[in-house]
């Protein structure tokens, strides 16, 4: 199957945090966990995201196996499996950064759907 | 869980009019996203308008029509609502006359067309909206100057883009979207950015120009100094176009030498050089400017010193250049609004209409004179309001005084989604519809040559779309309505041949475009040329020609001030989450941006002993105002940016902590501020001091 892969543009964000509401609408989120985050580093914008890592970190991380890499190229997680530990949040190299909340798991289409921007390509 | 159905239709969560595809299952809208098909925002949509399920659903949201009493708010029902709101309406017009109220709008959800109509058939020319300093008071300069708004058109790719204070990746997207800009950057245009703030689009430019605040008129004045000393500019057309080239060139030369120019506005004059010979032989070239130049007591000589820069570079009317759109045939919002149903002798009773004859000229007041005729009642009283979706108390200048206006009024009715701390001074509050809730041949008072189909998705709770409401509480007063929305919609659209119903289907009309009109009938002024001079200007005694006039609070015109308030306030910041005072209680949005933010270089910041993230309070001779310091490099070491439209929805008292943050308890509203022609309040730079909050 195809690999897919989900590709910020770094140097073009301008810094519009319509991702981060995108996907709060999408996954139904509240106040509290963020997937996607943007930080404004004076006049620096800087998106974190799931890199949907080749050897994720995190999923070394989950004792309970919880995470696998599809044969699409994309890091899943399990919620039937996962029992909430965050093992995997600590040792997520772009979720420590940003205290991002968890894992990215749509593919690349759906996400240019959901922001509409030209921004974000395959 | 039934069938998700898919709805298209237009937001409205700000200026924008984006198209917006909506997902309805069980009565409920439980996703939005772009339209990918919309002709002028093609699929993008920013964090307000994705937000708007948690508008429209909100747990505080007013559902059903509210009196207060001495107990507080209680539910009552519509027609207990209007009848009340009529009768109070009728008491004050029997005694003082219509004129005894005044009639508000914010940004206005697009009913502008209905909310005029109302104004004038009600008899009262005390019109009161943002227009005085934004948008509107735009338009107008460019009507006396070259009879219509000449618009950047980024669909025939301009060669050079001027982003003259503006960022429409982030606000302010009136005719232009973000998304349209970065097509046509994206294609190679090169970029000038004028814009006191290094940010994202400053970085991206071929040239930033780091002005002063408020001295944009004196940079643009700087433009034409170079463009006219290298005979920059299309001779032709001067000759054949301009009324009075001769006379301006004359004040360019006299009273802008660069080096002047230099020293108004810091910004170097080879950089402004640079800029103006990169403007000046880019063909095409566009300017598309925002509010900050508006917002000043330059508001209308910025305007028409701009479309000065783009008639003498043969820009206007080009494509690629800024150019005039032409409409769809549908009726024009000013027919709706029934100007002509307003008496002369009730015109002549607008407040402030004297003074400010341009601003009376497109049928509005400047604030501060209606807050004078409620307070001093001069020249005459002023008793009750009706203000729909506008929340002035945190929104306008001098927000002490608005606030002790409003609270004198007898009586106040408020439309509104939320209990907001001006709803909190009223006597009746009426549920408004958000965008999801509206049908509307929306869009028809811009001037991008579109009319979109805004289709209600669903309804919510007993809130009306506005425009029912003004026609319901219309028809109470005898006014002459139609029977329902709808059928005004169709007499809007019966020149195109099109029912409410095949438009809806269709869902937008595009006028036919056409370039370089003027080379068949002028343009519309009284010369039938662009006026440098304006005759128009001279006929009211006003100085004709455009000129820098130095902001009123400044280092240089109170030198005396200087000691107590050292810095420069750049007021107004404006943030991608926000409209104005909107959204503070949208939790995907106050997420984002949780607080008020005050951004100080560093320098600055060390001098007094601020740090990232502490509470500052900012303070001018009218009032302070408490907000987060952010530390910013990329800003002068003399400058202070401060957000506006804060207030704390999450505080229950009913004055929501309007006046801890509202940088507007800082902002003056003089006369002797305001644009002289205009009415535009100076919200925006003054003179202030920072200090750290001891209590936090
Ligand atoms: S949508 Fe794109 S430009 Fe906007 S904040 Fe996210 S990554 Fe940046
Ligand atoms: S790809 Fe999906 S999970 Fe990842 S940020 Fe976007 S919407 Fe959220
Ligand atoms: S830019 Fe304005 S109209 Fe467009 S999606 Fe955002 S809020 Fe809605």
């Amino acid at each position: 199957m195809e690999k897919v892969s989900l590709t910020f543009k770094k140097k073009d964000c301008m810094g519009c945090h319509a991702c981060e509401v995108a996907c709060k609408q999408e996954h139904q989120l509240g106040v509290g966990p963020r997937l996607v985050r943007v930080i404004e580093k004076i006049s620096d914008y800087i998106p974190i995201y799931c890199h949907h890592c080749a050897k994720p970190p995190r999923k070394e991380a989950c004792p309970v196996d919880a995470i696998t890499r599809n044969e699409q190229g994309i890091v899943l997680i399990n919620n039937d499996l996962c029992i909430g530990c965050k093992e995997c949040l600590q040792a997520c190299r772009q979720g420590a950064r940003a205290e991002v909340s968890g894992l990215c798991p749509c593919g690349v289409e759906e996400v240019k759907k959901l922001t509409g921007t030209h921004l974000i390509a395959a | 869980m039934g069938e998700v159905m898919k709805m298209k239709t237009v937001c409205r969560s700000c200026h924008g009019g984006c198209g917006v595809i909506a997902h309805v299952n069980g009565g409920k809208v439980v996703k939005v996203e772009g339209d990918p098909d919309s002709p002028i925002s093609h699929g993008a949509m920013c964090t307000k308008g994705l937000a708007i399920t948690q508008v429209a659903y909100h747990p505080d949201r007013v559902l059903h029509p509210m009196k207060k009493t001495d107990k507080g708010w209680h539910r009552i029902s519509w027609d207990e609502a209007l009848d009340t709101t009529a009768a109070r309406f009728s008491e004050v017009i029997d005694k003082y006359g219509p004129e005894a109220i005044i009639v508000g709008q914010g940004t206005g959800r697009d009913y502008e067309s209905h909310f005029s109509r109302f104004g004038n058939l009600l008899g009262t020319p005390n019109i009161l909206t943002a227009g005085h300093m934004c948008y509107l008071s735009r338009t107008g300069a460019t009507l006396i100057t070259c009879g219509n708004l000449p618009v950047c058109d980024y669909e025939n790719n301009p060669e050079c883009i001027v982003m003259w204070a503006v960022n429409p990746l982030w606000t302010n997207p009136d005719e232009y979207k973000g998304v349209n800009f970065w097509r046509a950057y994206e294609k190679g245009a090169k970029l000038i950015v004028i814009d006191p703030r290094k940010d994202f689009l400053s970085k991206r430019a071929d040239l930033w120009l780091q002005v002063r605040p408020g001295t944009d008129a004196a940079l643009a004045m700087g433009f034409f100094n170079v463009i006219i000393e290298e005979e920059l500019y299309d001779r032709d057309f001067v000759l054949a176009h301009v009324h009075g080239w001769d006379a301006f060139v004359e004040r360019v030369k006299m009273d802008y030498p660069l080096k002047r120019v230099e020293e108004i506005t810091w910004v170097q004059q080879d950089l402004i050089r640079k800029a103006a010979r990169l403007y000046a032989t880019t063909k095409p070239a566009g300017i598309h400017w925002g509010v900050p130049t508006e917002q000043t007591n330059n508001c209308t000589d910025f305007t028409r010193i701009a479309v000065g820069l783009m008639a003498a570079t043969g820009n206007l009317d080009a494509p690629g250049g800024n150019v005039f759109h032409v409409p769809p045939p549908v009726r024009k919002v000013s027919e709706f609004s029934a100007h002509k149903a307003l008496s002369a002798e009730q015109q002549q009773k607008r407040l402030g209409g004297e003074q400010y004859k341009l601003g009376a000229r497109m049928t509005f007041i400047t604030p501060k004179c209606a807050w004078d005729a409620i307070l001093a009642e001069k020249p005459y009283p002023v008793k009750a309001g009706y203000l729909v979706g506008t929340n002035p108390v945190v929104s306008r200048a001098n927000a002490g005084e608005v606030y002790r206006a409003l609270k004198k009024l007898d009586f106040l009715a408020i439309s509104d989604f939320f209990l907001t701390p001006t709803a909190e001074l009223a006597d009746i509050f009426l549920p408004a519809g958000t965008w999801l809730e509206q049908n509307h041949v929306s869009e028809n008072w811009k001037r991008h040559g579109y009319v979109l189909a805004r289709q209600k998705v669903v309804e919510i709770g007993e809130c009306w779309q506005d425009h029912k409401i003004f026609m319901e509480l219309g028809k109470r007063m005898g006014q002459q309505w139609w029977d329902t929305v709808e059928d005004a919609l169709g007499w809007l659209l019966e020149p195109t041949g099109l029912t409410w119903e095949q438009f809806k289907k269709i869902g937008y009309l595009r006028g036919d475009m056409r370039y370089y009109k003027y080379k068949e009938r002028g343009f519309s002024t009284p010369t039938r040329k662009v006026e440098l001079h304006s005759s128009i200007l001279d006929k009211w005694g006003f100085d004709p020609l455009p000129k820098y006039t130095e902001i009123p609070e400044s280092p240089v015109s109170r030198p005396d001030m200087v000691e107590k308030y050292p810095y420069i306030l750049n007021a107004g910041f404006r943030t991608p989450t926000f409209f104005h005072s909107a959204n503070r209680n949208i939790p995907w949005l106050r997420e984002i941006r949780p607080d008020p933010i005050v951004e100080i270089h560093p320098e600055t910041a060390a001098h007094h002993g601020i740090e990232e993230g502490d509470w500052v309070w900012i303070e001018s001779p009218r009032g302070r105002a408490k907000e987060r310091a952010k530390l910013n490099d990329g800003i002068d070491p003399r400058v202070i940016v401060a957000e506006h439209g804060w207030w704390y929805p999450e505080m229950n008292s009913p004055d929501h902590g309007w006046d801890i943050s509202n940088i507007n308890m800082l902002t003056d509203n003089s006369h002797e501020s305001m644009d002289p022609v205009m009415g535009a309040t100076n919200l925006r730079v003054l003179l202030c001091n920072i200090s750290p909050c001891e209590d936090e």
